[in-house]
């Protein structure tokens, strides 16, 4: 259940917290080991960033 | 930047007294959701001025079918349906979609807030500013309207899906889709840039 494959489909909602309570933990406890994941998720919350014309620092 | 909930009490009374043809409580619930009815109207047609006559003709339809508002949705839902609607039929009819325009696009970005006066950063925020128009018009229309609509309106999944009339789900990857895309095309962008 917790491939990349299936997680990253939610990393997106994850970042709005649209997830169910069920979903953001699994995606949480898969982050914890997935840095591949973790950097995809870091890379939605700098395009966020990007958007809205925050610092990235 | 959320609607205002159904359990609203003073958002209830304005819906009410609107209903029994009082033109005030009319004007106020105008005021309070033009500006986010026009967001809404800009993400799926674009153009500003379109996106002000459209907001325009959701409040008049609004008026006249207040009788039928049952409030089984929040009025603001309710609102963004007209708007959303009216967009669709807009689309069709004039057939300017999907590729935004060059003065279109700009004016969306000025909405994009500065961080800072100083003109080094303005001259950054201009250049990033064009990068993401550059890359939003990469996006196919299903795609740019839904992330328009999640982050430059701030609406929930939820909002979305009865806005677009499409399953949450759908709104989900729609979302992840165009993120990645962009994601992908502002990394492109930015390997360009010497």
């Amino acid at each position: 259940v917790n491939r990349c494959d299936d997680i990253v489909p939610l990393l997106s909602a994850f970042n709005d917290g649209e997830l169910s309570p069920i979903e953001s933990d699994q995606v949480a406890r898969h982050l914890d080991n997935c840095e591949k994941c973790k950097e995809t998720l870091v890379d939605f919350m700098l395009l966020y960033r990007r958007w809205t014309g925050s610092p990235t620092t | 930047l959320r609607s205002a909930s159904i359990t609203d009490d003073d958002e209830l009374d304005l819906v009410r007294r609107a209903k029994r043809g009082e033109r005030e409580a009319f004007g106020a619930l105008v005021r309070r959701y033009q500006q986010r009815v026009v967001g809404v109207a800009r993400a799926l047609v674009h153009n500003p001025d379109d996106a002000v006559e459209l907001g325009q003709e959701t409040f008049i339809r609004a008026f006249q079918n207040l009788p039928n508002f049952e409030g089984r949705s929040s009025f603001s839902t309710w609102l963004y349906r007209i708007a959303s609607n009216l967009a669709i039929d807009w689309r069709r009819r004039e057939m300017r979609y999907p590729v935004a325009r060059g003065e279109e696009a700009e004016n969306e970005l000025r909405k994009i807030p500065s961080a800072s006066g100083d003109s080094f950063r303005e001259a950054a925020r201009d250049e990033l500013s064009r990068k993401v128009r550059g890359a939003l018009e990469e996006l196919t229309a299903e795609h740019r309207e839904v992330i328009l609509l999640r982050e430059m309106e701030g609406l929930s999944y939820e909002e979305i899906s009865e806005i677009l009339g499409c399953p949450k789900g759908t709104v989900m990857s729609r979302l992840h889709y165009a993120r990645s895309h962009l994601r992908d095309l502002l990394k492109d962008l930015e390997a360009e840039t010497p």
